[in-house]
């Protein structure tokens, strides 16, 4: 190994030690998101020290000389006091920003929570046959003729038959000298894990509400991406109603309407059974509400969970954040009814940011 | 004799100082009061739930409903704590509404909540929570003449309604 290669091997330890230092400032305060690139992150690295020189002040003298007794400190001298100053008109410190992978973020996430790796359900992947043109036939249709085999292929039968002249180097393709594009069929995974993220968007649920969600989200799809080979997502949000929407829509949109948990349940099931066959996909589900169900959705959103979802699917968690007007019943409602006769169903309450390392530790620790 | 003062009448029968759970009852021709006492003494009372129902909400459609909950948030503004409509559900035909901003403790928050329902209830009940736990309904600190005058308030309010559904 090169020397700079070492170097460089060293200060993507140091930088992966930042990062899982300040994991759970990173994980709570969300602004990774918006720092997403297609593979990339970047990542601000605060108080990453490169070894520089200290100078002293002008005229202060050096280290060693003038007067003084074994112990004296060496610096500022006396009379010098902090106090409240002018602002300053040079830049100011800045940030490092380190760019890492997702599948390093995620390893570094998964050292940091000791998350296991997740032991899929259904096949490890789904195949598609794709058609790719990496070989070359001596039959096909003219428009797939490849000129330079072709002409090589005349050639070596010109030099090998002798009729081949250096001085006069013409080379006439025969129709056996043709040569032609041709394809292969390979299977190439396309997907095998599907998340499905519920959201409950009534009157009751704020905008922080849908913060904490948004990043909770970030973080668990940055973890499931790493295990699986393809990963799609798809949105559910519901008031007193459960539609599908895009991403976008997803964190943007409240609405005034009741709470019925049960709709968006229903809407989950159906997406299950037209897309997602259980056998052959790895199904999570990811639900985030204030628990504020209307009263008599309670029995039928558990009836539907625990009958019918929860044996469809490697996880179903449920995350209860809290909203200004506090947590409702709808957790304590699943952690009696359905948590204890299904082991893949997870909850988690989530009072503020501070607690979104802890839940995804929380949905994620069990490896399913 | 209207609502409150039937309300008056059954809180002046009461022995003092009371300690409850007791549940009053009072009515009148359209409208019942319901109020579930946590306590009550001369100058206040201590309310777990009041409920007043009329039958002028009976059939009211959920426009209407949410119309009667703007203006009861207008109204209600003695309770120190603004109250809005949070949820309206077409389904069950019932509007939610709660202070606009939860009263504050420390880690303490408090707030109202209103229940409008088509059957034709109004349900009053204040919460509790604290950050972390399911929130638990706790009784509303109100003074003799603030509870009147809410039961006054929200049988007028009714009965506005009922005058917008003629025209």
């Amino acid at each position: 190994m090169l020397q700079i290669e070492q170097d460089h091997h060293r200060f993507r330890q140091i930088v992966r030690g930042k990062i899982r230092q300040n994991l759970r400032k990173y994980m709570s305060q969300g602004e990774l998101i918006g720092r997403k690139g297609k593979q990339l992150i970047s990542i601000p690295v605060p108080q990453l020290d490169v070894p520089h020189f200290r100078y002293g002040e002008k005229g202060s003298g050096g280290v060693g000389q003038g007067e003084g007794e074994v112990g004296t400190p060496l610096g500022p001298g006396q009379g010098q006091q902090d106090g409240p100053g002018q602002a300053g008109s040079e830049p100011g410190e800045h940030m490092l920003e380190v760019e890492v992978t997702l599948e390093e973020l995620a390893q570094i996430m998964a050292e940091e929570l000791e998350l296991p790796r997740i032991q899929p359900k259904g096949q490890d992947s789904i195949h598609e046959e794709k058609y790719r043109y990496n070989t070359i036939r001596g039959t096909g249709p003219e428009s797939l003729r490849h000129f330079k085999r072709t002409y090589l292929q005349a050639l070596r039968r010109q030099i090998a038959s002798g009729t081949y002249d250096p001085r006069r180097p013409r080379v006439i393709p025969f129709r056996e000298d043709r040569r032609y594009r041709s394809w292969t069929v390979t299977r190439e995974p396309i997907a095998n894990a599907a998340i499905i993220y519920m959201m409950d968007v009534s009157g009751s649920m704020t905008d922080d509400q849908k913060r904490i969600v948004r990043t909770e989200a970030f973080w668990i799809d940055t973890w499931i991406k790493s295990q699986y080979e393809g990963v799609q997502r798809r949105y559910i949000i519901h008031d007193a109603l459960a539609r599908e929407v895009d991403e976008e829509t997803f964190y943007r949109t409240r609405e005034s309407g009741g709470t019925r948990i049960s709709t968006a349940y229903e809407v989950c099931l159906q997406l299950i059974r037209q897309h997602y066959p259980p056998e052959q996909w790895n199904i999570y589900c990811f639900q985030f509400s204030d628990g504020d169900n209307w009263g008599e959705d309670n029995r039928r959103s558990i009836r539907l969970l625990r009958e019918q979802i929860a044996p469809l699917v490697n996880l179903f968690c449920y995350g209860q954040v809290e909203s200004p007007y506090g947590s409702g019943d709808y957790l304590r409602a699943l952690e009696s009814a359905v948590v204890p006769y299904h082991d893949n169903v997870i909850t988690s309450q989530i009072p503020d940011e501070e607690a979104i390392y802890d839940s995804i530790r929380t949905f994620l620790g069990k490896g399913k | 004799m209207s609502l409150k003062h039937a309300v008056e009448k059954q809180l002046a029968a009461l022995a003092l100082p009371l300690v409850g759970p007791v549940v009053v009852q009072a009515s009148d021709a359209r409208e019942q009061a319901e109020l579930e006492l946590a306590e009550l003494d001369r100058l206040g009372a201590s309310v777990a739930r009041l409920v007043v129902s009329s039958t002028c909400l009976a059939g009211v459609e959920l426009e209407r409903l949410r119309a009667l909950g703007e203006q009861l948030a207008r109204q209600l503004t003695y309770l120190l704590e603004p109250l809005r409509v949070i949820e309206c559900d077409g389904e069950s035909c019932a509007v939610q509404m709660r202070s606009s901003q939860p009263h504050r403790e420390g880690d303490d928050r408090f707030f109202y909540e209103l229940w409008l329902r088509r059957g034709g209830q109004m349900e009053l009940v204040r919460w509790h929570t604290v950050p972390g736990a399911v929130k638990e309904q706790v009784p509303m600190q109100l003074t003799r003449e603030i509870l009147l005058r809410l039961v006054d308030d929200l049988q007028q309010a009714a009965w506005d309604l009922r005058e917008a559904e003629k025209i």
